[in-house]
């Protein structure tokens, strides 16, 4: 495992020497998908930015079971270390028409194409190629087409944890009806009780229908840092050289995307930067 | 490697040997309503600054010489010499808004590659006055390179959308931007910048070579086209009166120890939290160390 060793490291790797290779990336998000307003964002409720457009590009709804890398349309697409290095995130900052909280995260898997008013155990599968330990790994639910107005519940029916155990059975949540319908929403799915993470996740269930099929489906990330934005055009930003835990590491083929949780319900506009070197 | 900076001793003593290690900056606009926290263009911002650009007219390669890049006033901003190279690693900056200092938001410094002007907010239909825009002479490869539209001239309060005809990293002419707003409250006024998000699957712009306004705001106003990359971000935070930043002891600048590549033209492209009334302003300096 290679490390920056000191601050005169630091200062090397930046500016390109000793193999740093800095990537310096910036990246922006119009209030737009394919070029329409998406719904709506529900003020304090977690939302996806896949699909938002931007530069680089928005994602596309997912279809079958898939994992994701850096080339992958939708991520951020910053390059792969070479020469056995690792990639380092060395700093981070974001700044949105509203306020709220950013999450940088590794998306890893994701479906679509699961049914709102399918009551029985759906399908997901698939087998990660990153973080295989499942230590740390997240779950969500990630609506593309607003399901229905019928307030439910869903929950991961059957999945892998972080000590290879399958079969395990989350803990349900709110899935339909206001709030908990809406396209680009997100909603987490819970881990049973003593579970830390997530190896695979072999199905979803809806406990009663929503009412409408819509479209919705099961990604599984793993995080990687935060950004609070305290208000409209107020940025935030976090430079991880100063203080712990210390620079998160962007593996290789890492496809990075956005979770967002709003502070108001106004589709955002968002611009940032990434600043990442190799070590 | 040539030209990096390789131990923070050596970034000081860069900086200390540098012919312009200070390059002033003062910059300075009357923020205009219902711009609030939206994307702001400061090139051809007026007000008690000092960088003020003209709004271009034909297609051109903006560079350090043109009037209105930071550091051409005074001429503190010049190339690196030889193998040399230029890295931004520090700024002292002053935000003040009307007769308040310590005023929030984001000011992103950016190299202007290419822009032009003249484009029209009534026409609907490709629009090609000026286009496509000057070849870059910097990030040729446009990976990274946003587009945007800068409004030079009010547009209408008709609202519609824009898109663009754009040429993208692997040189494949004739991709669209996907619609943004323009027009309307927000997205009609001057100064204001809207970026243009690029074709599923891209990751930069070589050149634009058409606008397309859905329909027309009403008012023809000025629009241009401005390709641009972004460098460093400084984030003013309130209650913070000078931000002294720089991304490696403190963090307080973001964008790691970019590289100021020759014949760079640094402008902003600001965020503010207020919008209306008053003069939106930062003065201060940017310092380059030569390594």
């Amino acid at each position: 495992m290679t490390a920056i060793a000191s601050l005169d490291s630091l200062v090397q790797k930046l500016t390109g020497g000793d193999n740093g290779n800095p990537e310096n990336l910036h990246w922006f998000k119009a209030a737009k998908v394919a070029g329409a307003d998406p719904t709506a964002p529900i003020a304090g409720r977690l939302m996806s930015l896949w699909r938002y457009d931007g530069s680089p590009s928005g994602g596309a709804v997912p279809t079958t079971v898939a994992t994701l890398d850096n080339t992958t349309t939708g991520g951020l697409k910053q390059t792969d270390p070479g020469g056995g290095r690792q990639k380092w995130l060395h700093s981070l900052w974001a700044c949105s028409l509203i306020g709220g909280t950013l999450i940088l995260y590794d998306r890893l898997l994701h479906i679509g194409s699961l049914d709102g008013t399918v009551t029985t155990a759906q399908t997901v599968g698939g087998s990660l190629t990153r973080y295989t330990d499942g230590v740390g790994n997240f779950a969500f639910a990630e609506i593309y087409t607003t399901v229905g107005a019928s307030s439910t519940t869903i929950k991961l029916s059957s999945y892998t944890d972080q000590d290879g155990n399958t079969g395990q059975v989350g803990s349900l949540v709110t899935f339909g009806n206001t709030g908990f319908r809406e396209d680009t929403r997100a909603i987490m799915l819970p881990l049973a009780s003593g579970d830390t993470g997530v190896r695979a996740v072999a199905s979803v269930q809806v406990t009663a229908t929503t009412g409408t099929a819509g479209n919705f489906g099961v990604t599984i990330g793993h995080p990687l840092a935060y950004v609070s934005m305290p208000a409209p055009g107020v940025p935030g930003g976090r430079t991880f050289a100063q203080g712990l835990p210390g620079l998160p590491e962007i593996k290789t083929d890492a496809c990075l995307a956005w979770l967002f949780k709003p502070a108001a319900s106004t589709r955002p506009e968002l611009v940032g930067g990434l600043s990442m070197l190799e070590g | 490697m040539a030209g990096s900076i390789d131990t923070w001793d050596a970034l000081v003593a860069a900086q200390d040997s540098q012919r312009n290690p200070s390059v002033y900056v003062s910059k300075a606009t009357s923020l205009v309503a219902n711009t609030s926290a939206r994307w702001l263009d400061s090139w051809a911002a007026s007000g008690n600054g000092f960088d003020v650009g003209a709004v271009p007219t034909a297609a051109v390669v903006p560079t350090t010489a043109t009037v209105g890049a930071v550091g051409q006033r005074d001429g503190t901003l010049q190339n690196s010499g030889g193998s040399l190279k230029n890295w931004l690693v520090a700024a002292e900056l002053v935000p003040q808004f009307g007769a308040t200092v310590a005023t929030p938001g984001l000011w992103l410094l950016c190299d202007r590659l290419s822009h032009q002007g003249g484009l029209s907010g009534t026409t609907t239909g490709a629009q090609t006055t000026n286009l496509p825009t000057a070849a870059l002479t910097r990030y040729t490869s446009g990976e990274g390179v946003m587009a945007g539209l800068s409004i030079y001239s009010q547009l209408g309060a008709s609202g519609t959308t824009v898109t663009a005809s754009y040429t993208n990293t692997a040189s494949t002419a004739g991709q669209a931007t996907q619609a943004v707003a323009i027009g309307a409250t927000a997205f009609r006024e001057v100064n204001r910048l809207i970026l243009l998000p690029l074709a599923s699957g891209d990751t930069g712009v070589k050149s634009v070579e058409s606008v397309t306004l859905a329909a027309s705001t009403g008012t023809a106003g000025n629009i241009g086209v401005v390709l641009f990359k972004p460098l460093a971000a400084f984030c003013t935070f309130p209650g913070i009166d000078e931000l002294r930043a720089e991304p490696v002891l403190t963090g307080t600048m973001f964008g790691g120890l970019p590289e100021i590549v020759d014949d760079a033209c640094l402008f902003w492209v600001r965020v503010a939290p207020s919008g209306g009334g008053g003069i939106d302003q930062i003065d201060g300096f940017i310092t380059i160390a030569e390594s």
